[in-house]
């Protein structure tokens, strides 16, 4: 095979991959108005994504809050506006780190499990099976696991961004003894209902993200089961890659749509 | 007589249950045997070219027919490409090139939704049964009046209770497939491909992991489907014997081409040296 050869089979393998890729992202949302009849496939996938990341964002959406307003708290502290801190953390916390941290660790979870789950089914024959037997892959298969993964990353962003700001508080009344009271003010005045839109509209997307890209490495697994512990893999490193790099994009759009 | 025999006498493939009994060979059954041209085409093979990677093609021009009614078997080496024929058979995977025909229609122009119709007329057993292994037993096998007629496991019950009992799993019904062992798991397989009475079944290597009790018995499942329903089946299988069984004509699948397409006795008196070798190695089992 000489290079030309080479570089026009791994670009027609991209453009394969890519359009993969969009179809089941599309393919599932397609679906979603077939949910209801999906619910008993959607309860049992939000039982499992949200029982295995719930316990790990309280921990991790507690620490960031902590972290942030022992760092925060002490530089404006300097400046005499230690006041401000709720108002830091809660807007840093609600628009940008819960989303992105409940993303991170769902991406990290859910991907692995939902990547590995449909990789063996296909390794199996079981997705021909299904496709045999007249049912389509992106209503049985993809669209539960987006509508669950959604359901399941947006109550877990609320928790996790509650737990940072209860973080902060925890700072602000011990190490910076600022009264109770100045911290709530200060965190809850400031909020605006933008601020809370972006924090809802980040989760829900990320949410059908995550699940879209795991279900195409799963549905896409070659090889066996190796194959599928590769799939795995590459689920988590494109999820939590893209959950950044989607948060940016969300961000900017945002900023430009709304200030 | 087996006690499966028992059993047998309850299958009611069709929409009518007892009337099957005694037809015996159908008009179309001698028809076939005396003239097998003037049987309709079923799946239709022309010069069919696959390749998964670069480097090699597994079919390299692949060219068969299967009429209505007969019962086609496929030997070959492990990965020699049956198990890709019966998948391009039902439009589960595209060919680089060449025609492919199910009941006349060209499927490889088709897209998904275009193809559940003609899927519908067929039935297939993977070669690992491919059971869904989040689903019961019974909702397997029922998967298809379920999603395809509209109906709930209730309705469907009584049909796949028969079904269930027909292949010897009448236990089984609220098993998880984790709880099978591998010849059920085929078993259930057989059942799940025939609940809706397809016109054309698949098999891939129905018989292996099948004791030798259950393997008669699938095999003349198979032969009476033919016989009574005029249901055609494409068999693959490297086993001579269960070939000679139920088979009326035979492919031989080597390097991506098809080496032999004939009958059972043309094979045995060939002068081939690969087919010669193949032969004995067989029989040498
Ligand atoms: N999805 C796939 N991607 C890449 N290669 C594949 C794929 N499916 C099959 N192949 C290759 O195609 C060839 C034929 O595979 P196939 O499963 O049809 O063989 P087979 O004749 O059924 O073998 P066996 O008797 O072992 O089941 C093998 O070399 C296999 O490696
Ligand atoms: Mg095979």
């Amino acid at each position: 095979m000489n290079t030309v050869q080479a570089i026009d089979y791994s670009l027609r393998s991209f453009v394969e991959e890519s359009q993969h890729m969009a179809r089941v992202m599309f393919g599932g949302l397609r679906a979603t108005p077939h949910a209801w009849r999906f619910r008993r496939q959607v309860a049992i996938q939000i039982s499992r994504l949200g029982t295995s990341a719930g316990w790990v964002l309280v921990l991790a959406g507690l620490f960031i809050g902590l972290v942030l307003a022992m760092e925060w708290g002490t530089k404006l502290e300097q400046f005499g506006a230690k006041l401000l801190m709720g108002r830091i953390v809660t807007i840093g916390v609600i628009r940008e780190i819960g989303p992105v941290l409940a993303g991170i660790m769902v991406a990290a979870r859910t991907g692995s499990m939902v990547a590995a789950e449909l990789g063996s089914m296909k390794v199996t024959d079981q997705i021909d099976a299904l496709r045999a037997l007249g049912g389509d892959p992106m209503v049985h298969l993809v669209m539960p696991r987006q509508v669950a993964s959604v359901m399941t990353l947006l109550p877990l962003t609320l928790f996790c961004d509650l737990m940072g700001v209860i973080g902060g508080w925890l700072i602000a009344i011990s190490l910076l003894n600022t009264p109770s009271t100045f911290y709530w003010h200060s965190a809850l005045d400031s909020l605006q209902f933008k601020d809370l839109a972006v924090g809802f509209i980040k989760p829900i997307f990320f949410g059908w993200i995550i699940a879209s890209i795991s279900a195409h490495y799963g549905l896409y697994t070659r090889g066996g089961a190796a194959g599928v512990g590769s799939s795995a893999t590459r689920a988590v490193v494109a999820g939590t890659l893209t959950v950044l790099v989607a948060d940016f994009i969300l961000g900017k759009l945002i900023l430009a749509l709304w200030g | 007589m087996e006690a499966g025999d028992v059993s047998e006498m309850d299958l009611s493939y069709g929409s009518g249950s007892g009337e099957a009994e005694g037809k015996g060979k159908s008009e179309l059954r001698t028809l076939l045997e005396r003239d097998p041209s003037r049987a309709e085409t079923v799946i239709e093979f022309r010069d069919v070219h696959l390749a998964f990677s670069r480097e090699r093609e597994v079919l390299a021009g692949v060219d068969l027919t299967v009429r209505r009614g007969e019962t086609k078997i496929i030997l070959g080496g492990s990965g020699e490409g049956k198990s890709t024929i019966l998948r391009l058979a039902l439009g589960l995977i595209q060919p680089t090139r060449g025609s492919i025909r199910l009941f006349g229609e060209e499927i490889t122009t088709l897209d998904e939704a275009q193809l559940k119709p003609i899927r519908h007329r067929v039935g297939m057993v993977f070669q690992g049964g491919a059971l869904f292994d989040s689903l019961t037993v019974a909702e397997n096998v029922g998967f298809c009046p379920m999603e395809n007629h509209g109906m709930t496991l209730e309705q469907a019950e009584p049909l796949i209770r028969r079904r269930l009992k027909y292949v010897g799993l009448s236990d089984a019904y609220d098993l998880m497939p984790s709880e099978l062992s591998g010849g059920m798991a085929k078993r259930a397989a057989v059942a799940r491909a025939m609940i809706c009475s397809p016109e054309v079944l698949l098999f891939d290597e129905p018989t292996t992991g099948i004791d030798p009790i259950g393997v008669r018995r699938l095999l003349r499942l198979i032969n009476r489907l033919r016989d009574d329903f005029e249901v055609t089946s494409v068999v693959v299988t490297h086993i001579l014997k269960d070939a000679r069984f139920i088979g009326d004509s035979l492919l031989v699948l080597r390097a991506g081409h098809i080496v032999f397409d004939g009958t059972f006795d043309e094979l045995m008196a060939t002068k081939d040296p690969f087919l010669r070798d193949f032969i004995a190695e067989q029989e040498g089992i």
